[in-house]
C-alpha cells in the first residue's frame, strides 16, 4: 500500500489542476450562458445552409445598403 | 375652413410628417450614432464593437435568426447572442455600418433593442455570481477529494488501518479542507461578522460557529490522535449551502435583468424645441445632449428626461420613483419638476435647469431598489422566525456544551457540533425566497412580469377583479371605421384636425386617429386634456374640441341638442362602438366612429375567474352603452360606464372597504389612481412606461389570459412554500432533540442538514417547470 504515499499527492496535484482549469473557465465566461449553448447546437446545420445562401445573397444586400 | 397654406406657420412636431410608429422609431435610432450616446456600450476603433440588449428573445431560434441576419450584413465580423442575458455582442468595421443601422436591422426582424448598460445593482449581482460560482466549484473539487479520503478513513475504522497511513490520510484531508474553509466558506463567515456587527441573528451565525467548532475539534483530534474528525461533514455542508445560495442568486439576477428591460426609467431621448436654419421645430435628441435652458416637450405617459421648470401648462406628475408616493402631484407653471417622474395628464413644456447626468443616476438606482420592495408577508414572517430560531439554537448549543462539560461527558464537543449543524433554518430563510424567485422567473417566461414580490401572495387572495375596458378587455388601439361630417366640411380635414389635437396624447383613441390620418399634422397650441372626457386646442387661431358627448355638452356654448341634427341621429349605435365628436367653439363638425375588438384570451380568463368564485366588475371611462354591451357579452353584472378616474377610485374603495381583496386590471393614464389604490395593480403592456412604475404585475403578452396562468401559478407557489415550511418544522422537531441527546454524530447531522436543504430547494425548483400549466401563444 506504500504506493498510496505517491498516488495521493499525485491526486492532489490533479485536483489543483482541475481547480485551476475551473477558475480559468469561470474567468473566461464559459459559465455565462448555460442555456443558449445547449440549444444552439440544434441549429448548426441550418446555419451552414443559411450562410451558403447568404454568400449568394451578399451582393444584393450590399447594394441595398450602399 | 382650414386652408392648407395656414398650416405652414405652425411648428411641425416631427421632421418627417405622416407620423407612423415605424418611421418614428427609426428616427430615434439615429441618436445612437452620436458620440455621447455611445459611451459605455460601444468600443470605437477601426473595428467597432457594441453591447446591445435585445428585447423579445425567447429561445435558441431567436439567437439563430439574429446572429445569422446580422452576420450577412456587410462589415459585420461577429455577432453573438447571450441567451441568459438577452445580450448581443457585435463587432463590425466602422466604415461600412453605422450603429443605428444595427438597431434598424434588429427592428426589421422584429426585435426591440436598447444599449446594454447594466445598472449598478446588476453589475454587482453578476460579480457576486462569478465569485459564488468559483467558491462553489472549489468546494466541489476539493470537497469530493475530502470525501474520497474520508471513505478510506471510515473503512479503516471497520477493517483496520496502519497508524502511519491513518495519520497521513488525516493530514491530506486537513490540507484539502483548507481551501474549502478559507475560500469557499467566506460568504458564511462574512455574513456572520455582519450579523454580529448589526446584532441580528442570521443563519450565517450558527453555520460559521458550527464550521469553526467542527474544524477546531477535528484539528485537535488529528493532532492529538483522539476523537473524531469531521472534515467530510464540513466539506459537504459548505458545498450544499453554497449550491442553494447559487441557485437563489441566479434567480435574483434573472429577475433584475427583466426589470432593467421593462422599466427604462429615464428615457434615452428627449423632444427638444429648437430654432435653427430650418425654422422652429421639435427634434428628437439624446437625453444626454440636453443643456441647461433647453425647452423640451413631455407627452402624457412619458418619463421626464431631465429636471426642469414647468413653463406653460400645469399637469400632474407621478413622482413615485423618486419619493415612493404614488398619488400624482399637481405642478403648475414655474414649479420644479424632477427627472424620472411621469407626466400624467397633458403635454407640457419644460425648461431644463439641471444637466441630465446629475439627476438620472439617482433615479436609476431608485428603480433598481424599488423592484425589491414589498416582500411577501410570508417571506418576512419566515425570516423573522428563522432569526428567532437561530437564537434558540445558539442558546441550546451553549447549554449542551456547558452541560456536557459539567457532567464530564466526553462527547460534549460532538454533541454541540451536531446541534449546531443539524438544525436547519434553511427551509425557512432560504427556500421561501427561492420559491418566490423561481416562480417569478417562470412567469416571466410566460409573459407575466411580477414587478413587486408581494403580488404573488396577494394574487392568491384576490376575490374581486375590476377590469378597465379600453386597452384591457378590448385591444389597445381601436380602428376608425366611420367619419360623418356634420356641417359642410371635408372628412379628411376633420380627421387631420382631430389627429393634430391628439398628437401629444397617449390615449388609444388618439393612436387610432393618428393611424387613420393621411394629411400632414398641424401644431395644436395650448392643448388641454380633460382626463376621461376629451381634449381641446387652438389650431389656426380657432379653438377645437374633441371628445365624448358629455364633453361637448360642457364645452360648447350652444347646447348640443340644438346642433344635433339628422346626421348625428342617423349614426347607428353599433354594438361595441365608441363615438368621438369634433367641434369648434360653436358647432359639432364631425363624428368619428371607432370599433374595438376583444383582446385575445378575455373570454377564457373571465370564465376562469368566475369558476374561482372571484367577483368581476367593469368600470370604464367609455360610454355606458358600449360598456353595457361588452358586459353583456362577458356576463359581467357590475358594469359602469362613463367613469372618471375619481369615480373609478370611489367604486374601487367601496369594494376595498367591504373587506374584499381587489385586483385592478388596467391600462392607460385614466387608471393610475385606481391602480395605485387597489390591493393588486395589474397592468397590460402597451403603456409600459407608465404602468410598470405603478403596477405590481405587468402582463407582457398580447393575450390577457396569461393572468389565469399567473393565478394558478401563484397558488402553486404558495402551496410549495407551505410544504417547505411544514417540512422544515417536522425535520427540526425530530432532529434537534435527537442531537441534544447526543444520538446524532456530526457526519449524520451534516447529511441531515444538507438533505433537508436540498429537499426544499428541489421542491422550490419544481416551480421552474411549466409543463403542467396551460401554454399560450407568444
Amino acid at each position: 500500500m506504500d504506493i498510496l504515499f505517491l498516488l495521493i499527492p499525485l491526486s492532489i496535484i490533479l485536483v489543483l489542476i482541475i481547480a485551476g482549469a475551473f477558475l480559468w473557465s469561470v474567468k473566461h465566461g464559459q459559465f455565462d450562458d448555460l442555456e443558449g449553448q445547449g440549444q444552439r447546437i440544434l441549429f448548426d446545420d441550418d446555419a451552414i445552409d443559411k450562410s451558403s445562401k447568404n454568400n449568394e445573397n451578399a451582393p444584393t444586400n450590399d447594394q441595398e445598403n450602399t | 375652413m382650414i386652408e392648407h397654406g395656414g398650416f405652414s406657420r405652425y411648428y411641425e412636431f416631427r421632421e418627417q410628417p405622416g407620423r407612423k410608429p415605424n418611421s418614428e422609431t427609426k428616427d430615434i435610432f439615429d441618436v445612437y450614432d452620436k458620440h455621447q450616446m455611445q459611451i459605455g456600450w460601444v468600443t470605437e476603433g477601426s473595428t467597432m464593437s457594441a453591447e446591445i440588449l435585445v428585447e423579445g428573445i425567447h429561445c435558441a431560434a431567436c439567437i439563430w435568426l439574429i446572429e445569422n441576419w446580422l452576420m450577412q450584413l456587410p462589415g459585420v465580423d461577429t455577432a453573438y447572442v447571450n441567451l441568459s442575458q438577452s445580450r448581443l455582442s457585435i463587432q463590425w468595421s466602422a466604415d461600412q455600418l453605422k450603429v443605428s443601422d444595427i438597431f434598424r436591422q434588429l427592428m426589421k426582424i422584429g426585435y426591440g433593442a436598447r444599449p446594454f448598460s447594466q445598472s449598478t445593482k446588476q453589475a454587482e449581482l453578476n460579480k457576486q455570481r462569478h465569485t459564488l460560482l468559483k467558491q462553489l466549484g472549489i468546494a466541489a473539487v476539493f470537497g469530493m477529494q475530502v470525501m474520497v479520503i474520508s471513505v478510506a478513513l471510515y473503512s479503516g475504522d471497520w477493517f483496520g488501518i496502519e497508524p502511519t497511513m491513518r495519520i497521513f490520510l488525516e493530514r491530506v484531508n486537513l490540507l484539502l479542507i483548507l481551501p474549502v474553509l478559507l475560500y469557499s466558506a467566506q460568504p458564511f463567515f462574512i455574513g456572520a461578522i455582519r450579523n454580529l456587527k448589526s446584532r441580528t441573528a442570521g443563519m450565517d451565525l450558527p453555520v460559521s460557529l458550527g464550521l469553526t467548532l467542527a474544524f477546531l475539534g477535528s484539528l485537535w483530534a488529528s493532532l492529538s490522535h483522539t476523537g473524531d474528525i469531521y472534515y467530510d461533514s464540513i466539506a459537504m455542508f459548505i458545498f450544499f449551502l453554497l449550491g442553494a445560495r447559487y441557485l437563489e442568486l441566479n434567480a435574483r439576477i434573472k429577475g433584475s435583468t427583466a426589470m432593467d428591460m421593462l422599466a427604462s426609467a429615464t428615457p434615452e431621448y428627449a423632444t427638444r424645441y429648437s430654432t435653427d436654419k430650418q425654422g422652429e421645430r421639435f427634434v428628437t435628441v439624446p437625453a444626454v445632449e440636453l443643456n441647461i435652458d433647453d425647452c423640451i416637450l413631455v407627452k402624457p405617459g412619458e418619463v421626464l428626461p431631465a429636471d426642469g421648470i414647468l413653463f406653460d401648462q400645469c399637469s400632474t406628475f407621478d413622482e413615485s420613483l423618486l419619493s415612493g408616493e404614488h398619488t400624482p402631484i399637481l405642478r403648475t407653471k414655474g414649479d420644479q419638476v424632477l427627472s424620472g417622474s411621469i407626466n400624467i395628464e397633458q403635454a407640457v413644456s419644460i425648461r431644463v435647469n439641471k444637466q441630465p447626468e446629475n439627476s438620472t443616476l439617482s433615479s436609476i438606482l431608485r428603480l433598481a431598489q424599488s423592484s425589491n420592495q414589498g416582500k411577501p408577508r410570508i417571506a418576512m414572517l419566515s425570516e423573522v422566525v428563522a432569526s428567532r430560531f437561530v437564537v434558540v439554537i445558539l442558546c441550546l448549543a451553549s447549554v449542551v456544551a456547558i452541560g456536557g462539560i459539567i457532567v464530564g461527558s466526553d462527547i460534549w464537543l460532538t454533541t454541540t457540533i451536531a446541534v449546531l449543524v443539524v438544525t436547519c433554518p434553511c427551509a425557512l430563510s432560504l427556500a421561501t425566497p427561492l420559491a418566490i424567485s423561481a416562480s417569478i422567473n417562470t412567469m416571466m417566461q410566460k409573459g407575466v412580469f411580477i414587478a413587486k414580490q408581494h403580488a404573488l401572495e396577494t394574487l392568491t387572495k384576490v376575490d374581486h377583479v375590476v377590469f378597465d375596458k379600453t386597452g384591457t378587455l378590448t385591444s389597445d388601439t381601436p380602428r376608425l371605421i366611420n367619419i360623418v361630417p356634420i356641417h359642410d366640411v371635408n372628412a379628411d380635414e376633420c380627421l387631420c384636425i382631430a389627429a393634430s389635437l391628439e398628437q401629444f396624447s397617449a390615449h388609444p383613441i388618439a393612436k387610432a386617429l393618428l393611424i387613420a390620418n393621411k394629411l400632414e399634422l398641424v401644431y395644436s397650441d395650448s392643448s388641454k386634456n380633460t382626463p376621461g372626457l376629451g381634449v381641446s386646442g387652438m389650431i389656426n387661431q380657432q379653438e377645437y374640441f374633441l371628445g365624448s358627448y358629455e364633453y361637448m355638452a360642457t364645452q360648447l356654448k350652444q347646447s348640443v341638442d340644438s346642433s344635433k341634427n339628422n346626421k348625428i341621429n342617423a349614426i347607428p349605435n353599433i354594438s361595441n362602438d365608441s363615438v368621438v365628436f369634433l367641434a369648434n367653439s360653436t358647432v359639432i363638425l364631425a363624428v368619428f366612429t371607432l370599433k374595438e375588438n376583444l383582446r385575445n384570451g378575455v373570454k377564457p380568463l373571465v370564465n376562469y375567474l368566475r369558476e374561482q368564485n372571484i367577483a368581476l366588475s367593469l368600470y370604464s371611462g367609455d360610454r355606458q352603452e358600449s360598456v353595457n354591451d361588452l358586459a353583456q357579452t362577458l356576463e359581467i353584472k357590475d358594469a359602469k360606464g362613463g367613469c372618471k378616474p375619481d369615480q373609478k377610485l370611489k367604486y374601487l374603495s367601496n369594494h376595498i372597504n367591504s373587506g374584499k381583496t381587489v385586483a385592478m386590471i388596467g391600462d392607460g393614464i385614466n387608471d393610475s389612481p385606481a391602480l395605485s389604490q387597489a390591493h393588486l395593480a395589474i397592468a397590460c403592456s402597451g403603456n409600459v412606461n407608465l404602468s410598470s412604475a405603478n403596477a405590481d404585475i405587468v402582463l407582457i403578452n398580447k393575450s390577457i389570459d396569461t393572468l389565469q396562468l399567473a393565478h394558478r401559478f401563484a397558488n402553486k407557489t404558495s402551496r410549495i412554500i407551505r410544504q417547505n415550511i411544514t417540512w422544515a418544522i417536522i425535520y427540526n422537531v425530530c432532529a434537534v432533540p435527537a442531537a441534544v441527546m447526543g444520538w446524532v454524530p456530526p457526519w449524520l447531522a451534516g447529511i441531515g442538514m444538507s438533505l433537508s436543504s436540498v429537499i426544499v430547494v428541489i421542491n422550490a425548483s419544481r416551480l421552474n417547470r411549466v409543463d403542467d400549466l396551460p401554454t399560450d401563444e407568444v
